[in-house]
């Protein structure tokens, strides 16, 4: 895994993963260059992917959000648009999978899972304005994931594409102990 | 308090062979299997949508010495095989889908393709397909049974054979 000079490790062509952490190290999300294709050891842990989202400080406050493309524009274009970035750029299957569950049989819908763990889930989310707000439903997603992780001794893991969490989105998947990551695409 | 779903997890993840993925020759023994635990004969579980209602209804009306309070381990993961292979047949044969062993019990899914509309956030797209995770169906009917909820095969059925998805959280 490549680092980027902020902390950043660099995935693919251009692209930049990293953990929270890493934006409070760097303060503000960081653009990638060039780079070599890699795996990523961020996503081989769980827990250690949790202690680095948990170890934000206030960097995502004071950052502006980044600008998605422009021909992106209904929510359906850029949640394809989202997936298709992490399924490049990162070691995850986008299989949507269905799964229940098992404390209150509600349905939940997954964009993928990790290569390496077809039993670790992945969510990933884009937005318009750049940023993720804890809207009810993001809610009652999170509900779900905690009761999901319960169960699998897995959590399912959330990645923002060119979008971060509002403060009270990380302050909730903090509590419920959701790792959760940002991936930034330079746009054409 | 220890879940099927828990146990179907570590089993896997612990290379036990009771956790490891179904694959499709195992199907008929495990239903035959299921009949037997059940005491459902052939008619009743033959394998066709219409029979996901009597499975729904039999579980849910487990006598207290079969449910999985009382089962050890290995018999309630085995249970889970047993449910799920059921289920993956049916979806398999009447919804059109795809047998996909993953490796472990909770990762064996049977995907569907083409034009999966699905509904998330509030928001309606499409997408080339959506899979179906048979552990997790078999282990989470267990676990809802054992808080006195019935589990929904034939809403699952459906779903999968009108290719229509929703993330239903309320």
């Amino acid at each position: 895994m490549l680092m980027a000079a902020g902390g950043g490790a660099l995935i693919g062509s251009g692209a930049v993963i990293f953990a929270p952490v890493v934006a409070a190290a760097a303060g503000d999300l960081l653009v990638g260059t060039g780079l070599a294709a890699g795996s990523t050891a961020l996503f081989g842990a769980g827990v250690s992917a949790y202690e680095a989202s948990t170890a934000l400080g206030n960097a995502l406050e004071g950052s502006s959000a980044i600008p998605t493309a422009k021909a992106l524009n209904s929510p359906n274009e850029i949640g394809a648009w989202g997936e298709q970035q992490v399924g490049e750029n990162l070691p995850v299957n986008i299989q949507h999978t269905r799964i229940i569950d098992p404390v209150t049989g509600r349905v939940r819908i997954y964009d993928g899972n990790f290569y390496s763990d077809p039993e670790r889930f992945v969510e990933v989310k884009t937005s318009i304005q750049g940023i993720v707000y804890a809207r009810q439903m993001i809610r009652d997603q999170i509900a779900t994931d905690s009761n999901i992780s319960a169960n699998y001794g897995t959590s399912p893991t959330w990645i923002f594409v060119n979008a971060k969490p509002s403060r009270p989105l990380v302050n909730l998947m903090q509590q419920n102990r959701i790792p959760w990551h940002q991936l930034h695409v330079p746009m054409e | 308090m220890t879940t099927a779903t828990k146990l179907v997890s570590e089993f896997g993840r612990k290379g036990h062979p009771l956790g490891k993925s179904i694959y499709r020759d195992e199907v008929p023994s495990l239903v035959s299997q299921l009949r037997h635990r059940l005491g459902m004969s052939e008619a009743e579980l033959d394998l066709t949508p219409a029979s996901l209602k009597r499975l729904e209804d039999k579980l849910f009306e487990l006598p207290h010495d079969k449910r999985i309070e009382v089962l050890s381990e290995d018999e309630i993961v085995q249970f889970v095989r047993e449910i799920a292979a059921y289920i993956g047949e049916v979806l398999l044969v009447h919804a059109e889908g795809r047998w996909e062993p993953l490796g472990t019990l909770l990762s064996t899914k049977i995907v569907f393709e083409g034009n999966i509309k699905i509904t998330k956030e509030g928001h309606r797209r499409t997408v080339p397909s959506m899979a179906f995770s048979l552990g997790n169906i078999g282990a989470a009917a267990l676990d809802m049974i054992s808080l006195g909820r019935r589990p929904l095969f034939y809403r699952d059925y459906l779903s999968a054979k009108k290719k229509t998805i929703k993330e239903e959280l309320k």
